[in-house]
C-alpha cells in the first residue's frame, strides 16, 4: 500500500521538484545555520535547521524514487510490447491451427465419404454373402460401440 | 552518524520493488477444439445387414479420426502456446 502510494505520488509530481527541494533544504540548512549566530532570528533559525534538514532527505528520497519510477516504467513499456508481440503471435498461431484442423477435418470426412460411396456401390455383393448378421453378432459390435462391458461383466456403470 | 543510518534506510526504501507485473492474455483455443466429443453410433435395431454394419463402421472411424485430429490439435495447440509464454520470461 506504502509502494502504491509512493508511486502514484512520484507518478504525478515533475521530477525537477525533488533535486529543487534537495537544493532548497541544503541552501535553507545553511542559511539557518549562519542566522543562528544573528540574535534577532536565533529563533527561527534553530527551527528552520531541522525542517531544512528533512525536506532536504525528502528531496534526495523522492528523487531516488522517481529514479525507480521511471526505470519501472520504461521496464513496464518494454514488457507490455514483448506481450503484445506474444499475445499476436498467439492469436496467429491459433488461426492456422484452426484453418489447419479445420482442413484437416474436412479431409477425413470425405475420405469417410469415398469409403461409404464404395460401400453402396458394393451393396448387393456384400449382402449376397450375409443377408443377416447374427443377433449376438449386432449385440455385441453396440456393445462395443458404447464401450458397454461383456454379458458376462454387464453394463459399463 | 546517527542521521547518517536514518537518511540511508529512507534511501534504500525507494528502491524496493523494480520488476514490471505485465503478464499476457492466455489465448482461447479454436472453436472446434471445444467442441464436446460426439458418441460413436451403434447399429439400430433395424440394420442387420452386413453392409449396414460396414457402413456404421465407416461412420464410427471417421468419427474417431475427427477426434484424433482434433486431440492431436489440442497437443499442438498447447505446445506452441507454450512456447510463446515460455519465451516471455
Amino acid at each position: 500500500m506504502f509502494e502504491l502510494i509512493v508511486n502514484h505520488f512520484l507518478g504525478n509530481i515533475p521530477t525537477w521538484v525533488f533535486p529543487f527541494m534537495a537544493g532548497g533544504g541544503v541552501a535553507t540548512y545553511i542559511i539557518a545555520g549562519i542566522a543562528s549566530y544573528i540574535q534577532p532570528v536565533r529563533i527561527y533559525a534553530l527551527i528552520a535547521r531541522p525542517v531544512a534538514f528533512i525536506v532536504f532527505v525528502l528531496g534526495v528520497f523522492f528523487y531516488g524514487g522517481a529514479g525507480v519510477i521511471a526505470v519501472q516504467q520504461q521496464a513496464l513499456a518494454e514488457a507490455q510490447q514483448k506481450v503484445a508481440l506474444a499475445e499476436q503471435a498467439a492469436a496467429d498461431a491459433t488461426k492456422q491451427l484452426a484453418d489447419n484442423l479445420a482442413n484437416q477435418e474436412h479431409l477425413v470426412k470425405g475420405r469417410g465419404y469415398g469409403v461409404q460411396q464404395i460401400i453402396i456401390k458394393d451393396k448387393a455383393k456384400i449382402d449376397a454373402d450375409c443377408k443377416r448378421i447374427n443377433d449376438d453378432a449386432w449385440e455385441d459390435y453396440n456393445r462395443a460401440v458404447k464401450n458397454s462391458g461383456s454379458k458376462i461383466l454387464g453394463p459399463k456403470k | 552518524m546517527k542521521r547518517l543510518v536514518v537518511v540511508s534506510l529512507f534511501l534504500l526504501s525507494a528502491c524496493a520493488n523494480t520488476g514490471a507485473p505485465v503478464l499476457p492474455n492466455w489465448p482461447v483455443a479454436p472453436a472446434d477444439l471445444q467442441e464436446p466429443a460426439a458418441d460413436l453410433t451403434p447399429l439400430a435395431p433395424e440394420q442387420r445387414n452386413l453392409s449396414d454394419l460396414l457402413d456404421n463402421a465407416n461412420n464410427n472411424y471417421t468419427q474417431y479420426y475427427i477426434l484424433k485430429e482434433r486431440y492431436e490439435g489440442w497437443q499442438n495447440w498447447y505446445n506452441t502456446q507454450q512456447k510463446i509464454w515460455k519465451g516471455l520470461q
